[in-house]
């Protein structure tokens, strides 16, 4: 090289180790999880009537591992893998990155323990409670610190597109997290946010997108840039379309996170934003396919041949899938049709098995042999894992596809007297069970192979021999005191510090101009006089309805659609939710909606449905929730909580919060009373089931009374 | 310098004037233009969106809830012919029809794959109410009133509307076919639902 002085290095490599086996360790529960989710709709009798197992409490469990756990620790492998490599440097600390390590898997753990046992926030992929957000957000710092650390101390002085990719991500999670986990404790294990209504949920899906953008897809985008062309050793197609995509995709992407929100209460001019951008995202994501699979040119014939491109050719088509079928369901119209079904459902499971399982294996398959230094244990075993996957994830992609556009039709349908042809909900989920089988089928599918790559990575590392010591390299240390002669953005990729601040200022442009509106304005929404706060009695009812993840089946939002009016009552509007904290809104209907539900059936309708759906609703998947009858409601701590309430903005008066336990005795026991005819005993008065629907059969009713 | 050098880069000879002198842990990068249909692609999503938002946002084309409201106007007038044209019970012309011949079977016919699956075989109900006794929830037992409620249906609580379905003579016939249960008793009758009339 030059007449500078060579200095000498090795790369951390047992914390990629580290990372590598968790990742495989964790995609395996992850998975499992999701199988026996799917087991619970096909046949509500896998919930087991246990209350830890039920479908409310481990759909969280199922997102949270595959997201944060499986393709977390998958990204902290690459990152940490090919960041020492691109800036020819050890990670910046050895001790930081052990803290990283055990630290993400004790938040898994304490994720393990808490989802089950109900303690929850509900704001999807972002449920964990507060003490677990704190210990998130120091244990990200904590990445960032070793992250940048390390760019700080590196021998290339350019950075590579991937490490362009590293960096606007976690940038961006930290800014989502801690916004989204904004919350006042009320006890060790339980939060209000400070959002409520709109403005919560308008934060959960700026958040809940970007955390698809920015944890899903941006750093694996990062890593596919190295890996693919290491794989094949091929350039990359275009530097050029590097940096158009790059920057375009993380400008636009943060502003799309209102197409969750189509048709709902928040304000139109934001949802048409949400459509908008959306749609302006589908060519900047494609800019990282035509990269990806342009690369690949001349190496096709290899992709037949070696089970690790076919990995990743298939992951960058499932990309490029993906990233046209979200644009497409982000138009209002296709929106009206998908949203609350299986059809996204499918979507998500195209872009999380296809693209980020595809890519994970692939990359564990070129990193496990060549970290342990041997060969992969059997060829043979990698290749039939790519084909039961594959099968499995086609399977999957196709039933709930055909499920969702399928329910989607039956509930919109109109006669042509002006009345629902599917009047009862259950018909449209009858039509639809065998695809919750096939679906069953394909996650089966793509768990097992799944324990096909734990089973042969794991026996590629038993049979490889220690390597006790670590390789050394050497490379010139970087003259900081050269004259910098480069141009545009040449010149910005040796300059780490302005290119982190610029790829902040891109996410903080969308992020602000929607924000600000939404938060500061006081006519964002009109606001009726008629709504009123919940009684204690309601709000502890409501709480045990955010415990058990009712949302993840049931939405709370009549979309103003004639079908939807049709169907379950008004059109929600936005100023009905302006004490939810946190908002319930939802994003799936796998039951009906409840925005309306107040009033709609007797109480001991509910009693008895709660118990055992099936007696009043012939052939229901809900699952039972027999221990609501079974333990008592938590009467001491409303106080509390009001005062938590008060201080958010919710007009209690200091009597009614020295008053709420009295008046929610008394509420209850009014309640039970009412029920003495249906057979309902006096001794369940002090029960949560009471407080359930008690806050049932308000829903909905403030404006419509 | 890399720990991976296990082959070189393949360059293609056309790809040479394209190659930049970039190096990454071996990674070389080529600079191959935008490809024209990505930028077109691009350029079209832009073009749209700014025109589309003004329109919705600034320029007045129609609201979400305009739409609501002008979708609604039209269910209603839906509703309101379907009810001027079958709705209204006529009783001379219930009567006319049930003398025909073939009603009974009809009636027989509708019932049983129609109403048995929740009214039971005999009418002595499930999982909706029993049809054999003098209670009623909706309506006081009149030919009437039982005929509204097959015809609209109790659509909250899982009937449905069964005159759009089943056509005004049909819901005649099941009618008829209905009204031979009263007092019968059958076995395994639900208990009374609703209030007596005699
Ligand atoms: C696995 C998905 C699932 C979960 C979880 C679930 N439900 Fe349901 N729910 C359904 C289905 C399906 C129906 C429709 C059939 C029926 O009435 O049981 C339903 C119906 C209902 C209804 C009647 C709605 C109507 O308009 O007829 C209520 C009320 C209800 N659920 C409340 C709850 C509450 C409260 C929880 C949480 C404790 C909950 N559900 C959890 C699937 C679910
Ligand atoms: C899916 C189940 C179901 C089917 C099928 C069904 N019903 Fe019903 N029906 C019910 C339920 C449930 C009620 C009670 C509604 C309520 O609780 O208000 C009911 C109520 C009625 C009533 C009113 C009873 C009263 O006490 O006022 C009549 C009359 C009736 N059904 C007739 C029919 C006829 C005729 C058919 C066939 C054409 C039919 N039903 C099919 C479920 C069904």
């Amino acid at each position: 090289m030059s007449s500078k002085e060579m200095e000498s290095f090795s790369y951390d490599d047992d914390i990629v180790k580290k990372f590598a086996i968790a990742t495989i360790i964790w995609g395996a529960v992850g998975m499992l999880v999701g199988v026996i989710i799917a087991s619970q709709l096909a046949d509500w009798r896998f919930n087991f009537g246990i209350e830890w197992l039920t479908f409310g409490r481990l759909r969280p469990l199922h997102t949270n591992a595959i997201i944060f756990a499986f393709v977390g620790n998958s990204i902290f492998t690459g990152i940490y893998h090919s960041t020492q490599r691109l800036l020819k440097t050890r990670l910046f600390s050895d001790t930081l990155s052990k803290i990283h390590f055990w630290g993400w898997q004790l938040i898994i753990v304490l994720a393990a323990v808490t989802l089950p046992l109900g303690i929850s926030g509900s704001k999807e992929y972002a449920e964990l409670e507060w003490p677990i957000d704190i210990l998130i957000t120091v244990i990200w710092v904590v990445f960032a610190v070793n992250f940048f650390g390390t760019l700080a101390k590196r021998r290339e002085k350019h950075i590579y597109v991937s490490i362009w990719f590293y960096i606007a991500s976690i940038v961006t999670i930290a800014l989502l997290h801690i916004v989204n986990s904004l919350e006042i404790p009320v006890s060790l294990m339980k939060s209000y946010p400070i959002f409520a209504g709109v403005q919560d949920a308008m934060v959960q899906w700026w958040y809940g997108h970007n955390a698809v953008a920015f944890f899903l897809t941006t750093p694996v985008l990062g890593l596919m840039y190295y890996y693919v062309p290491k794989a094949i050793n091929r350039p990359v197609y275009s530097y050029r379309l590097s940096i158009v995509h790059f920057w375009s995709l993380i400008f636009l992407y943060i502003w799309a996170g209102p197409h969750h929100l189509l048709y709902t209460a928040l304000p139109e001019w934001a949802q048409t934003v949400g459509m908008v951008f959306s749609l302006m995202l589908w060519a900047p994501s494609w800019g990282g396919m035509i990269n990806g699979l342009l690369t690949l040119r001349g190496a096709w014939d290899r992709v037949r041949k070696e089970a690790i491109l076919k990995y990743f050719v298939t992951a960058i088509t499932f990309y490029g899938m993906s990233t046209f079928e979200g644009p497409l369901l982000s138009i209002k119209s296709v929106n009206s049709l998908g949203h609350y079904t299986d059809w996204i459902v499918g979507h998500v499971h195209g872009g999380g098995i296809g693209w980020n399982y595809m890519f994970a294996a692939g990359m564990l398959y070129y990193l496990v042999p060549r970290l342990w230094k041997t060969t992969v244990y059997s060829e043979k075993l990698s290749s039939t894992q790519f084909w039961t996957g594959t099968l499995g994830l086609v399977l999957y992609y196709l039933s709930m596809t055909v499920a969702g556009i399928t329910q989607g039709l039956m509930w919109r349908a109109i006669d042509g007297n002006g009345q629902l042809v599917y009047p009862n909900f259950m018909e449209t989920v009858d039509k639809i069970l065998p695809m919750y089988w096939i679906r069953l089928i394909g996650g089966l599918l793509v768990f097992t192979s799944m324990l096909i790559m734990l089973y042969n990575l794991f026996k590629t590392i038993h049979l490889a021999k220690k390597v006790e010591k670590e390789d050394v390299f050497q490379a010139p240390s970087l003259d900081w005191t050269k004259e910098n002669t480069d141009k545009g953005h040449r010149k910005l990729e040796g300059l780490t510090s302005v290119f982190t601040v610029l790829a902040v200022l891109a996410v903080l442009v969308g992020t602000v101009i929607e924000f600000i509106p939404a938060l500061l304005s006081r006519d964002f929404i009109e606001v009726s006089e008629k709504i009123k706060p919940y009684t204690p009695l309601e709000l502890a009812g409501r709480d045990l309805y955010v415990r058990e993840g009712c949302y993840n089946c049931h939405s709370q939002m009549i979309r103003p659609m004639a079908s939807e009016v049709l169907r379950y009552g008004k059109a929600s509007e936005a100023t009905e939710f302006i004490y939810d904290h946190p908002f319930q809104w939802g994003s799936k209907r796998t039951g009906p909606d409840l925005a309306r539900i107040g009033g709609k059936y007797p109480d001991s309708w509910h009693y008895f449905h709660m118990i055992d759906p099936r007696k009043v609703s012939p052939g229901s998947i809900m699952p039972v929730y027999t221990w609501l009858e079974k333990d008592d409601t938590e009467y001491n701590i409303l106080p509390k909580k009001l005062r938590v309430m008060q201080a958010l903005g919710v007009p209690y008066t200091d009597e009614e919060v020295r008053n709420s336990i009295s008046h929610a005795k008394a509420q209850a026991e009014a309640i039970t009373r009412g029920m003495a005819d249906a057979g309902v005993s006096m001794k369940v008065k002090d029960k949560q089931l009471i407080a359930m629907i008690a806050y049932l059969q308000r829903m909905g009713t403030d404006l419509t009374r | 310098m890399s720990d991976n050098n296990e082959n070189e880069v393949k360059i293609f000879d056309d790809e040479k004037k394209v190659l930049l002198d970039h190096n990454y842990d071996g990674i070389r990068e080529l600079d191959h233009p935008l490809p024209k249909w990505w930028l077109i692609t691009f350029a079209i999503t832009i073009i749209f969106s700014i025109p589309y938002y003004a329109a919705y946002t600034f320029f007045g084309a129609q609201t979400i809830d305009q739409e609501l409201a002008q979708d609604m106007k039209e269910m209603h007038a839906k509703q309101a012919a379907h009810e001027a044209k079958q709705g209204k019970f006529n009783l001379a012309e219930y009567e006319a029809y049930i003398t025909g011949s073939k009603v009974a079977k009809i009636g027989k016919k509708v019932y049983k794959r129609k109403c048995k699956a929740c009214h039971g075989a005999n009418g002595e109900g499930g999982v909706g109410p029993n049809l054999t006794d003098a209670f009623w929830m909706h309506g006081n037992g009149s030919l009437e009133t039982v005929y509204n409620t097959i015809n609209k249906g109790v659509v909250d609580k899982g009937m449905a509307a069964w005159g759009p379905t089943l056509g005004k003579e049909k819901v005649f016939a099941v009618l008829k076919h209905m009204m031979e249960f009263k007092g019968t008793n059958p076995e395994g009758a639900k208990a009374s639902q609703g209030q007596e009339f005699n």
